[in-house]
């Protein structure tokens, strides 16, 4: 059987990434609806999100390289970005500005090259005894449709040229493509942070990110969820995230809240309603196994004193007051060794010294008290095993670690309180720590 | 001193902040979210499920915030709170009488604070009930929390106030475990006055800190905490002021280079001296398509220093992790992942032989799917084995929505192969379904309805079901 689910996940596994490798080979991809061979790939880690750039129609020919070649500058064609100060503006050149060079009149003969298909990408125009790009409207076959959606973000062209920040110190490598487009002349996030320090530039979110009321940042959009991928911080919100996020939040509490409320922490970490992202439909009567492997991580959520104990109490898991004529037996044979017998492989130390959390699920202190206390009379009402413990000897358990008593002076210069729960003041082991 | 009053105080604080900001421009938001949950539970001694424990449940969250208090469009000041009620219909009078603190937890201030971040260019600070989040763990607290920034990469804080404990208009999550109802308190001058009861003593918050900021690729933070559980029972007569927890912890991220990244943090505890949790990992993507981490955990369970199960945990617990992913495109991968926990028990008082050095070990492997906005698929095939029973999950899930987002549906159907050490737990051993229905509906811009019908198959019961219904409401004035 368990051959078999193996095969199954497997299989399942296989099929997805068959259909992974499709679509990710598939035509389109960045470039948009129409898949441009001029829009290559330069080298680098990782492209810009498609959630924040979407994705882009550009059935275009053009070469950035030749161009930059010919020194042509990046103002000739794209004149108004100086005064751009809007993510939206649109810094495109007008066909115009390309007849300035490219006499579409001249068609074929003319250099440079004019023809239609020199920059509308698989283009064949039909046009006779007017100039197309001054009279569009009488074009009879349109070419391809360049579609630019606005960038989900928010940008100012102009005080960064008026800084003197030159255009390739962000659009880098245009002269060694031909169409531009997000996958390889928008810069990434990294490069804007390599000012926007906090000390050069502001480093706030929100310079860049558009913001809710709240201050917080719009993550919600048409084309997906804007999502850290774990490019400049630690925070790629995988599949395991929800796992493993707190060495995030420990070290930066405050980078989260840029985009999460308060409330997303606490809807969890203090919450009574299970979450099914988290803890799976069977999860009540499964838990045990959970918690017996790693309680700690339960601890973030849940008290084991409080959240645990309650219900273990009110299922009849526990019964510490034995009121219930219950025959459910928990532990195994050998927990405790009341006959003073050597302690067997299941004896509880074992687990209390691993993690006496998965105790505490259960248990109050009053049942430790019984064999470890040091008093001859329990201060709380406990009735003692002492009497019974090692064939009648008197002497309690000590359940203080190796190494203890050199640092027990110090424990109880703060807090001597919690010491007199089980030895009394005078008792010489308390005073030797004095 | 109650344990009231300090709320009542910092709340009192808040408004009068709140009251004396000029109103200009401020955003009011309500937040209103109510679930109803119904489910019922065995009984430990009654595997035939002949008299289930009936949890019917009303959750009421209300939240109320008010953003840029300032009215200069920065959200420099800031208002949020959130106020939940909890009643369980399932719960009997005489459960009651058999355990008061199942009386306690009705109705909690989560967190009500008002929030100012960099005024003047220097100060962040944080007055009310306010939730504390470092390497030494997470601690809900009524008071104050002031950090100023310095020219130099760092920024310093201090915080004070009272740890929020469990009682009238509180239910802490956070709490330290060891002193709530039915732990004895401590005993001075050898009077020992019985056990914690519903008023539990006030427990006195004071922390230092050091952040550094301004640094894109590093992040540190240290802190210092000492929390003091205050006498406030005069039977217990002088001296009563006892330490809970004195700690001194840290962590970090740091980006080494672009793909690879480490991170870390620790928390040594100044009243055990000894270093009670350490974390540490390291994630490499070093080309698109591939990325692999590590990580690692230390610790030894601590609790309040008052109590005595401080005295018995000592031996650590240590969790290796390693997790690779292989990216189709960014939203689509796969992932393995394997842990091991390692423990080495002191066998010398025994002559039988105990569990061994690896006492847990367990593999996973699965893919997530993002289709496009609207969709997304996630399968995964987990199994564990070792300390505890052993147990094989074969999970799949999904979701789906369309009419623009206003309808949604999500599923998740799991396979369970399961063998508890548990002795109570013998007769669920076997295997088992498990499976969830979900369906959302916004039926207005800002509320939405959200329904869940939860189903468990097993050998004891074949047919477990539980049903919550979620409705949200947001509304900004």
């Amino acid at each position: 059987m368990r051959r078999r689910i193996t095969r199954l996940a497997l299989l399942t596994t296989l099929a997805l990434a068959v259909v992974g490798i499709t679509q990710a080979t598939g035509a389109g991809g960045a470039n948009g609806d129409g898949f441009n061979p001029f829009v290559t790939e330069v080298d680098r880690h990782h492209t810009p999100s498609t959630v924040v750039f979407p994705k882009q129609n550009l059935p275009l020919r053009f070469f950035h390289d030749k161009h930059l070649a010919e020194g042509i500058g990046c103002t000739d064609c794209h004149a108004g970005v100086g005064e751009s100060t809007r993510s939206s503006d649109n810094n495109l050149p007008e066909a115009t500005v390309c007849a300035d060079c490219h006499y579409v009149e001249d068609g074929k003969e003319a250099d440079p090259p004019s023809e239609c298909a020199t920059c509308h990408l698989n283009y064949t125009g039909e046009y006779d005894g007017f100039d197309p790009h001054e009279e569009p409207s009488k074009v009879t076959k349109v070419p391809g449709v360049v579609v630019i959606p606005n960038p989900n973000l928010q940008f100012n062209h102009k005080v960064h040229i008026d800084r003197n920040i030159a255009c390739e110190s962000c659009h880098e490598k245009l002269d060694t493509i031909a169409v531009a487009a997000p996958v390889n002349a928008i810069p990434v996030m990294g490069k804007c942070l390599e000012c926007h320090d906090g000390k050069e530039a502001p480093s706030d979110c929100s310079t860049c990110h558009l913001t809710r009321p709240d201050g917080r940042l719009v993550t919600d959009f048409p084309e997906g969820e804007l999502k850290p991928h774990g490019f400049y911080r630690n925070d790629f919100h995988n599949e395991y995230f929800i796992q493993n996020h707190e060495q995030v939040a420990r070290s930066d509490e405050g980078y989260c809240l840029n985009c999460h409320q308060r409330r997303d922490c606490v809807d969890c970490h203090n919450g009574i309603v299970k979450p099914t992202k988290i803890h799976p439909a069977n999860w009540i009567l499964i838990h045990n196994i959970s918690a017996r492997k790693n309680s700690l991580e339960c601890a973030s959520c849940h008290r084991a004193q409080s959240f645990c104990i309650d219900c273990h109490r009110r299922v009849g898991i526990v019964d510490l007051d034995a009121t219930r004529s219950s025959s459910v037996k928990f532990h195994p044979n050998g927990w405790v060794n009341l006959d003073g017998t050597t302690p067997s492989a299941n004896h509880h130390m074992f687990q209390a010294q691993r993690n006496i959390r998965a105790c505490v699920g259960c248990h109050e202190e009053r049942t430790c008290l019984k064999c470890h206390s040091a008093r001859p009379t329990n201060p709380y009402g406990v009735t003692s095993y002492n009497s019974q413990l090692h064939n009648g000897a008197t002497t309690p358990v000590s359940p203080h670690p190796p190494g203890f008593s050199k640092r027990c002076g110090k424990m109880m210069d703060l807090n001597s309180g919690v010491c007199m729960k089980c030895h009394l003041p005078q008792d010489p082991k308390l005073l030797s720590c004095q | 001193m109650t344990s009231t009053r300090p709320l009542l105080l910092g709340l009192l604080t808040a408004l009068g902040i709140l009251v004396v900001t000029p109103a200009f421009g401020v955003d009011f938001e309500v937040q209103s979210r109510t679930i109803g949950d119904v489910y019922a539970h065995l009984r430990a001694d009654d595997q035939a499920g002949d008299d289930p424990i009936s949890r019917h449940r009303i959750h009421q969250i209300l939240g109320l915030n008010a953003w840029d208090l300032m009215g200069d469009g920065t959200n420099s000041l800031t208002f949020v709170s959130s106020l939940r009620i909890d009643y369980d219909f399932g719960i009997l009078a005489e459960e009651i009488d058999n355990n008061g603190q199942l009386a306690l937890h009705d109705a909690s201030l989560l967190y009500g604070y008002v929030e100012g971040r960099d005024m003047w260019g220097w100060l962040d600070f944080k007055l009310g009930r306010q939730y504390e989040i470092d390497a030494i763990d997470m601690l809900l607290f009524d008071g104050a929390k002031i950090r100023a920034k310095t020219p130099w990469y760092f920024a310093v804080e201090i915080l004070g106030g009272y740890e929020a404990v469990n009682g009238t208009l509180t239910v802490n999550q956070q709490a330290l475990d060891g002193t709530v109802e039915g732990s004895p308190r401590p005993c001075f001058n050898d009077v020992c006055t019985g056990y914690t009861v519903e008023d539990p003593d006030p427990k006195l918050v004071v922390g230092v800190g050091l952040s550094l900021m301004d640094l894109t690729y590093t992040q540190l933070d240290l802190k210092f905490r000492q929390i003091v559980t205050l006498n406030d029972h005069p039977e217990n007569e002088v001296d009563g002021d006892s330490l809970s927890q004195m700690r001194v912890g840290g962590a970090f991220s740091q980006r080494i280079m672009e793909g690879l990244f480490v991170h870390g943090g620790a928390s040594y505890d100044m009243y055990l001296s000894l270093v009670n949790e350490v974390r540490g990992g390291v994630r490499y993507r070093p080309v698109h398509m591939v990325e692999v981490e590590a990580g690692y955990t230390y610790v030894i369970p601590t609790f309040d220093a008052n109590s005595i199960w401080t005295f018995f945990s000592w031996r650590p617990i240590n969790r290796i992790e390693e997790r690779a992913r292989f990216f189709f495109d960014d939203d689509l991968w796969i992932h393995a992942g394997a842990y091991q926990s390692l423990y080495t028990a002191d066998d010398s008082v025994t002559d039988q032989e105990v569990e061994g050095e690896v006492q847990d070990i367990g593999i996973s492997a699965g893919a997530t799917w993002i289709l496009n906005h609207r969709a997304s698929v996630r399968t995964d095939f987990t199994t564990q084995q070792g300390f505890g029973g052993d147990q094989t999950f074969v999970d799949l899930g999904g979701s789906y929505s369309f009419m623009d987002g206003k309808l949604g549906l999500d599923a998740r159907a799991l396979l369970i192969m399961f063998e508890s050490d548990d002795q109570s737990n013998l007769g669920l051993d076997g295997t088992m379904f498990g499976g969830h229905l979900g369906a959302s509906w916004q039926f207005h811009d800002d509320m939405r309805l959200n329904l869940m019908l939860e189903e468990a198959t097993t050998e004891v019961r074949p047919v477990w079901l539980r049903f919550m219904a979620v409705v949200d409401i947001r509304q900004w004035m």
